[in-house]
């Protein structure tokens, strides 16, 4: 589904030198995988997920969605492709404070051309699938940090999207709440086979995925190690 | 709400203060009236030779005056603003605040009036500060009533514990 | 984006930073208020002086010389003048080559609390119906005659008394037959005679009035030229002065030199506030908005995620800026308006310069005017730090 060839990503730091956050990466992410990528702070795995999704552009190589390369588009089409093919978790709160749960939601339907019932129906349902049809017109600051970022999950799913990645969406949570999420999302992707990256520090996290990338120092350092069932295509 | 509560005062300040120092008998203006067929009014130098004159009060010092008697409430109402939490006394005195507005609207227009040569003190600085210090004080009564609708009761009482 | 679902976001982020937005709003306020007061004072001045101008209806103002700026002051503020000329310099100016008419004019005592008069002063201006081109014609139009003995017609704060039948002046009753059109100047307050009335009130107040008027033999303080279609108004003023050596004429747009210059210097000055206000305004605005920016940059990175273009983002930011400049604007230019509407009086007395508040159509289009450049200038102000967020990568605005 996403194919990424030999990328690479620079920063320039002050002082003239340069930081290489990723040193020619080579993956490919399948239909319907659930994709865990590891590796500890500063491998890059972070970039990674990054530049699959263009939120940054790589220094050198290609992102291919489906063939695309990604950064052969416009800015308005890559913001169409992330509406419409993909979802976002977020490692930090990343609800509008000022917008309900409801809204919270339905956000990105917002940038297409659904009407107010259609999104309405389809926020509410996916409010339901998160266990929090009750809390529609209540606002983020009354909720916990799990019931947060189980909104944002009912936010990455509300398009439909081929897609959600997931930027160490458990690691401000405690235990607890933690596998709740993760339960949740290997039960999203049991369900409807959506594909899932996720990127996390926490090795034990693997076990929810389908396939494991371990990274290190802007490289992958094992591809698919110990994983069950190779990745479809 | 405070914001506007302060505003309230220094609105009732300027309504207060302000014409006792800008009409016309603060300025040394008086009004003549002579007891001659020939002339009215307070011509001086179109009048006979042996006319009574009597010296009258304006009644743009009237309307001065009674700019205190709106003035006074209206900084009452002002300090009730301030210091209230209830939404429906809020409410009631964002009301008088209008109205205490309109009243002052009155004064200098209707109610009592200002002198007719147009170029008098009362007429080119007393009314006109009058009025817009009247109008101010309307908005503000309207945007308090607003800001009030729009925002909770901060005096919500529990239910009684049963 | 549809429109509401933009505005929703500007609206929640103008909610969001009630004391930023506050502080948008103010300089949105001031911008508008200066511009439209500036607007205001400066137009109504210069209208006031071109409505002066067409009433007097001259071609060429001949004054005494040394005498101009007297008689400007006298026509235009009532400041009293003494200065007069022969009687005999009209026939000599009438036979200048290039001279289709000329008439004079005589300025009598200002009168003080006259009961005829709204205003505190009044002037009274004798002029000859013979010869005169300016209130003549309108005499004819509106009043259907010419002013007998004993009538006169009044500039717009003149009217007679209530509960009586004539204007008693100096012991002598005039009728008023009828109210010129205002021009914002001293005219408004004239009461203009034939010659014939005022030397008959002049002879009768010597036994009617307490102060008896007196009017100087064989004087005029003015004479109004016509001059013949086709002729240089320039050249009959020097043919004048050849005829007339102690006159100085007056050439139409020359007129009221001294106010022209003086309403200039106001202007200058008000020019100058209205740049320092608005420099410091788009200053401070765009510190705000780069502020607000730089809070918001999770949450625009966050937005970008989701699918917001870069024209969205800076939509967004415009939106918000259009709806403060809009807020602020319109209780600027109403404010603005209404204060120079309500202290008019107050402001020509400052000032020292006539005044005439602009009609409905004019007000209207400066207003619109006003508020058309304080959103300009309120979106400019937030267009930079929009623009520079909208270009980042989302994963850079997202990043601690």
């Amino acid at each position: 589904m996403i194919a990424l060839r030999g990328i690479t990503k620079t920063y320039a730091v002050p002082g003239g030198q340069t930081i290489t956050a990723l040193g020619g990466v080579d993956l490919e992410i399948g239909r319907g995988e659930f994709l865990v990528i590891t590796g500890r702070s500063g491998s890059g795995k972070t970039t990674l997920l990054n530049v699959a999704a263009g939120l940054a552009k790589p220094t050198g190589g290609s992102v291919l969605v489906d063939g695309t390369d990604l950064w052969s588009l416009s800015d308005k089409e890559r913001s169409l492709i992330r509406n419409r093919r993909m979802g976002f978790v977020f490692q930090f709160p990343s609800l509008l404070p000022s917008l309900s749960v409801l809204k919270n939601v339905t956000l990105p339907l917002a940038f297409g051309r659904n009407g107010t019932e259609e999104r309405r129906a389809r926020g509410t349902e996916l409010l339901e699938l998160v266990g929090l049809a009750d809390r529609l017109t209540s606002y983020p600051r009354q909720l916990s940090a799990g019931q947060q970022q189980r909104v944002v999950i009912a936010r990455a799913l509300i398009g439909r999207p081929e897609i959600v990645l997931a930027d160490e969406p458990s690691s401000d949570l405690d235990e607890q709440t933690e596998s709740e999420i993760m339960e949740l999302f290997a039960r999203i992707h049991g369900e409807t086979g959506i594909t899932i990256l996720m990127v996390t520090h926490t090795k034990q996290l693997v076990a929810y995925g389908t396939s494991h990338v371990e990274m290190a120092a802007g490289g992958v350092l094992r591809d698919r190690a110990g994983s069950e069932g190779a990745p479809a295509e | 709400m405070r914001i506007l509560a302060a505003l309230i005062i220094v609105l009732a300040l300027v309504i207060g203060i302000a014409p006792q120092f800008s009409n016309c008998d603060a300025h040394g203006h008086v009004l003549k009236i002579t007891a001659s067929p020939m002339a009215s009014g307070g011509s001086t130098m179109g009048s006979t030779a042996s006319s009574p004159v009597k010296i009258v009060k304006m009644k743009c010092l009237w309307t001065a005056r009674s700019g205190i008697a709106v003035a006074v409430p209206l900084a009452i109402v002002g300090v009730l603003l301030f210091i209230s939490r209830r939404k429906e006394t809020r409410r009631a005195l964002a009301i008088i605040t209008a109205a205490l507005g309109v009243v002052a609207i009155l004064l200098p227009i209707w109610l009592i009036g200002t002198c007719v040569t147009s170029t008098m003190p009362c007429n080119t600085t007393m009314k006109p500060t009058i009025l817009a210090a009247a109008f101010a004080t309307i908005a503000v009564g309207v945007v308090a009533l607003v800001v009030n609708e729009l925002k909770s009761d901060t005096m919500d009482v529990a239910p009684p514990a049963t | 984006m549809r429109i509401r679902d933009l505005t929703g976001l500007a609206v929640r982020g103008i909610a969001g930073s009630p004391f930023r937005s506050w502080l948008i709003g103010v300089c949105a306020f001031l911008i508008a208020a200066f511009l439209v007061a500036t607007v205001l004072v400066v137009h109504g001045a210069q209208d006031s002086l071109h409505g002066a101008s067409e009433r007097l209806g001259a071609d060429v103002i001949v004054v005494p010389r040394g005498a101009e700026a007297q008689v400007e002051g006298a026509l235009l503020m009532g400041t009293p003048t003494k200065a007069t000329m022969p009687q005999g310099d009209v026939t000599k100016i009438a036979a200048v080559d290039g001279v289709a008419a000329a008439s004079p004019q005589l300025y009598l005592e200002s009168l003080i609390d006259a009961p005829c008069c709204s205003v505190s002063e009044m002037f009274m201006v004798a002029f000859d119906p013979a010869t005169d081109f300016t209130i003549e014609p309108w005499l004819k139009q509106r009043v259907g005659g010419d002013l007998s003995l004993g009538q006169a017609v009044g500039g717009r704060y003149v009217f007679v008394p209530k509960g009586q039948e004539n204007i008693a002046l100096y012991g002598y009753f005039l009728s008023l037959r009828g109210n010129l059109e205002p021009t914002g100047t001293n005219l408004d307050r004239s009461l203009f005679v034939t010659f014939e009335t005022a030397y008959d009130m002049a002879r009768m107040s010597r036994t009617t009035a307490v102060k008896p008027l007196v009017i100087p033999p064989d004087a005029v303080s003015s004479v109004m030229v016509k001059v013949r279609p086709g002729a240089d108004p320039q050249k009959v003023a020097v043919g004048i002065v050849k005829a007339v050596p102690d006159v100085n004429p007056i050439v139409s747009p020359e007129m009221f030199g001294a106010y022209r210059t003086q309403i200039n210097g106001v202007l200058r000055s008000m020019l100058f506030v209205l740049g320092s206000i608005t420099v410091l305004s788009l200053a401070l605005m765009a510190l705000v908005f780069s502020m607000a920016v730089h809070e918001r940059r999770r949450q625009i990175g966050v937005l970008r995620a989701l699918g917001a273009s870069k024209g969205v983002v800076v939509q967004s930011f415009l939106t918000e800026a259009v709806i403060l400049a809009l807020a602020g604007g319109l209780v600027g230019v109403v404010v603005a308006a209404a204060g120079v509407y309500m202290f008019r009086a107050l402001l020509v007395q400052t000032l020292g310069f006539p005044f005439l508040f602009p009609a409905l159509g004019s007000l209207a289009a400066l207003i619109a005017g006003g508020l058309a450049l304080a959103m300009l200038f309120v979106a400019l102000s937030a267009m930079v730090p929009a623009l520079r967020i909208s270009r980042q990568e989302p994963a850079e605005s997202m990043r601690e």
